[in-house]
């Protein structure tokens, strides 16, 4: 039993040649008796009842034949050995005389009628023929009546059969689908160590399918991924690392080459040391960056007042805003408290805000909002916004603002010195704290830039959950 | 001219530094090995050491361990940008401030200066040198502790920390005013420095583990020094 084609095939096969065998047995079963055993209750029957009318005629005379024929509800007659009439219901057809075998019950069709001629001899020893005439009712054909009939073994068993096998054959689809799906879906969610089970040691039945090639295939492809983005992230962290050593030392000259420098070259050292500080800075963003893509979850947890964090970040962001000719606004809504890492949540909506700074028009506000609401499922949630009146995002590229070093216009970004590592930062901490973050365009321009965090309550539920 | 031992694997850095900081009166030695300094840094006295984290021979943290265990030099840690773990073992371990490299040379000039400052103690200021809290007893001029009788070995930034603490018994002093007056800089809210020396001072203020925590932390203000009425009154 390896391969799917087999596997469906076989059920098929299994399930058509069930159903035809089964249905044959029942049909034999059910219709084709014996034909003697039918006829010989009817003749019994018959019989009975010629022994019952020639008794009567001994006893009573027609009077009393007639009275049984009432009572039996039929019409009859009774004539002697000799076939002359002694009884005679009215309006009984009598059939043509020739009788061929006058000591059998025969039968013979007059008119609208069967009539059964039955001999029988009394208690007295006289014979008598018997005519039983029973009116040709034409019955009238029902399809719905005669679907039934002929259906009734075939239908049941084919629907029953039929559905245990599809049912068989379902569960080999679906199940590993299911699976996979499952894998697929964390793995698009960034999980990259998210796996398809594969059945072990279970029945030999399902192992070695395509299916289980499949699910095989897909591990290898999201072992490979892993691997790869791994090495990328290592990468990127040691090239930071090895960057340090000649910065730090690039530094320290810098500042013997200004302390000897002619007053006509201090305009350019000063501009080297800005560029030095940026590549500190830069080198700073993705150590930090690697650093959390490295840490799993967050191992300490404590209430977090998200109010008082910025409330802590509003001043210098003030003057930064100031600096370009813009303005920042703190809209508190209510107190709302988190579980999480302070120096993390801080970090993240530090970089949020300062990213709507840097990109705010002059002389526009950039507002940051903080409030409880309900989410979806109707969990409690804080929820941080940062709205700036800049150029906005690109629709078709507002999934990817959140990446590394993804920047809306390059241009611009030169000026505004970002790197476009802040935002990835500030993604991966809020997830960190199971949160989400998401960004959309205002009406009337501009960007905002939305962090939802389980809020206090929710989130202890969740620690618990997580340190199952 | 103050003599600095510099403790660095960079031979380049180290030269460039010497002659950087030779120009602001710092006489540096430098060495390159995390044993050898350690050898060094404990053959004499120097008015400040500067310790990068990681070292060939002997890692850093354990250079500071064992310079830990016989002196209370100031020790300044270089750490590497973008690992905080580094910066709180370093703090934890008892350095009295670090800098993540690469760092730009005047900030250092400027806390190695800070360092310095405190060192050489507030005997200039017009506060009173003898500070008394309970049994604590505070000489700034001669730069020692008492606790009932009883030296207490303090670094710098531990000693200038409590002895800001006790010019305000009983009374919160903010985290701000601590950073700006004990480290020199403005608080960060990042830094959590300022806590890692606080909660050394406070393991050593209770070795004896006889004593309640004299210094508290007030939740999102600052710190306080108990005096013992206080604490009669909130036991009672």
């Amino acid at each position: 039993m390896r391969s799917l084609f087999f596997k469906i095939f076989a059920i098929f096969w299994i399930a058509q040649s069930l159903i035809f065998a089964i249905s044959t047995v029942l049909i034999v079963r059910h219709h084709f008796e014996s034909p003697d055993a039918l006829f010989d209750g009817l003749h019994s029957s018959l019989e009975n009842d010629a022994r019952r009318a020639a008794a009567a005629y001994e006893s009573g005379g027609c009077a009393a034949v007639d009275a049984l024929g009432a009572e039996i509800e039929q019409q009859i007659a009774l004539k002697d050995a000799a076939g002359r009439d002694l009884c005679h219901a009215p309006g009984l057809p009598l059939p043509p005389a020739s009788a061929v075998n006058p000591t059998r019950i025969t039968s013979s069709q007059a008119g609208e009628q069967f009539i059964w001629r039955v001999p029988i001899t009394s208690s007295s020893g006289k014979t008598y023929f018997f005519l039983l005439a029973r009116p040709h009712v034409e019955r009238p054909h029902r399809l719905l009546d005669d679907l039934v009939h002929l259906a009734s073994p075939t239908l049941p068993v084919a629907i029953v059969i039929g559905g245990l096998t599809t049912f068989v054959l379902v569960l080999f689809f679906t199940r590993p689908i299911a699976r996979l799906r499952k894998a697929a879906r964390e793995l698009a969610h960034g999980n990259l160590k998210a796996r398809v089970k594969e059945p072990v040691g279970r029945s030999r039945f399902s192992s070695g399918d395509e299916f289980h090639a499949l699910l095989h295939d897909f591990n290898h492809m999201a072992e490979r991924l892993e691997s790869l983005v791994g090495a990328q992230q290592l990468l990127l962290r040691d090239v930071s690392h090895e960057l340090r050593s000649p910065l730090a030392r690039l530094s320290v000259a810098l500042e013997l080459a200004r302390e000897d420098a002619s007053p006509e070259m201090v305009t350019q050292l000063n501009r080297m040391e800005r560029e030095t500080e940026k590549l500190n800075q830069l080198i700073g963003q993705l150590l930090t960056l690697s650093s959390m893509e490295a840490i799993e979850r967050i191992d300490r947890f404590e209430p977090v007042s998200l109010n008082q964090i910025v409330a802590q970040m509003i001043p210098d962001a003030q003057y930064e805003a100031s600096q370009r000719q813009s303005s920042v606004v703190f809209l508190g809504e209510n107190d709302c408290t988190v579980q999480g890492n302070r120096h993390l949540l801080y970090r993240a909506i530090e970089n949020v805000l300062r990213n709507a700074i840097q990109y705010t028009n002059p002389g526009t506000e950039v507002e940051i909002r903080v409030a409880a609401r309900q989410d979806k499922a109707g969990r409690s949630v804080c929820v941080v916004e940062v709205s700036d009146r800049g150029p906005g995002i690109p629709e078709t590229e507002i999934g990817a603002i959140f990446r590394p070093f993804y920047r809306v216009d390059r241009a611009r970004s030169q000026e505004t010195g970002g790197f476009g590592v802040g935002l990835a930062i500030a993604e991966r901490a809020v997830k960190l704290h199971g949160g989400q973050v998401s960004g959309r365009n205002r009406s009337g321009g501009g960007a905002t830039i939305r962090m939802e965090f389980p809020s206090a309550k929710t989130a202890a539920g969740s620690t618990e959950h997580q340190s199952e | 001219m103050e003599d600095i031992l510099l403790i660095d694997d960079d031979v380049e850095l180290c030269s460039m530094l010497t002659d950087y900081m030779g120009r602001y009166e710092f006489r540096v030695h430098a060495v390159h090995r995390g044993d050898e300094g350690l050898k060094t840094a404990r053959a004499r006295d120097w008015a400040l050491i500067l310790l990068d984290a990681m070292l060939p021979g002997l890692d850093g943290f354990e250079v500071l361990k064992q310079i830990r265990a016989v002196s209370d030099v100031s020790v300044m840690l270089l750490t590497a940008r973008g690992e905080d773990v580094d910066r709180i073992v370093g703090l934890e371990i008892g350095a009295d401030d670090y800098l993540p490299k690469p760092f730009n040379p005047r900030e250092l000039l400027a806390r190695m200066r800070a360092i310095l400052r405190r060192r050489s103690g507030s005997a200039a200021k017009s506060e009173p040198a003898l500070l008394r809290v309970d049994d604590l007893e505070l000489d700034a001029a001669a730069r020692s502790v008492l606790q009932a009788g009883k030296k207490i070995e303090l670094t710098g930034v531990e000693f200038a920390l409590l002895e800001m603490l006790m010019r305000f018994p009983g009374k919160v002093v903010s985290r701000e005013q601590l950073s700006e007056s004990v480290l020199g800089r403005k608080l960060d809210p990042f830094d959590r420095s300022l806590d890692m020396h606080v909660s050394r001072l406070r393991r050593k203020l209770s070795e004896d583990g006889s004593r309640d925590e004299q210094v508290k932390t007030i939740r999102g203000a600052g710190y306080q020094l108990a005096v013992n009425t206080a604490r009669q009154a909130a036991e009672g």
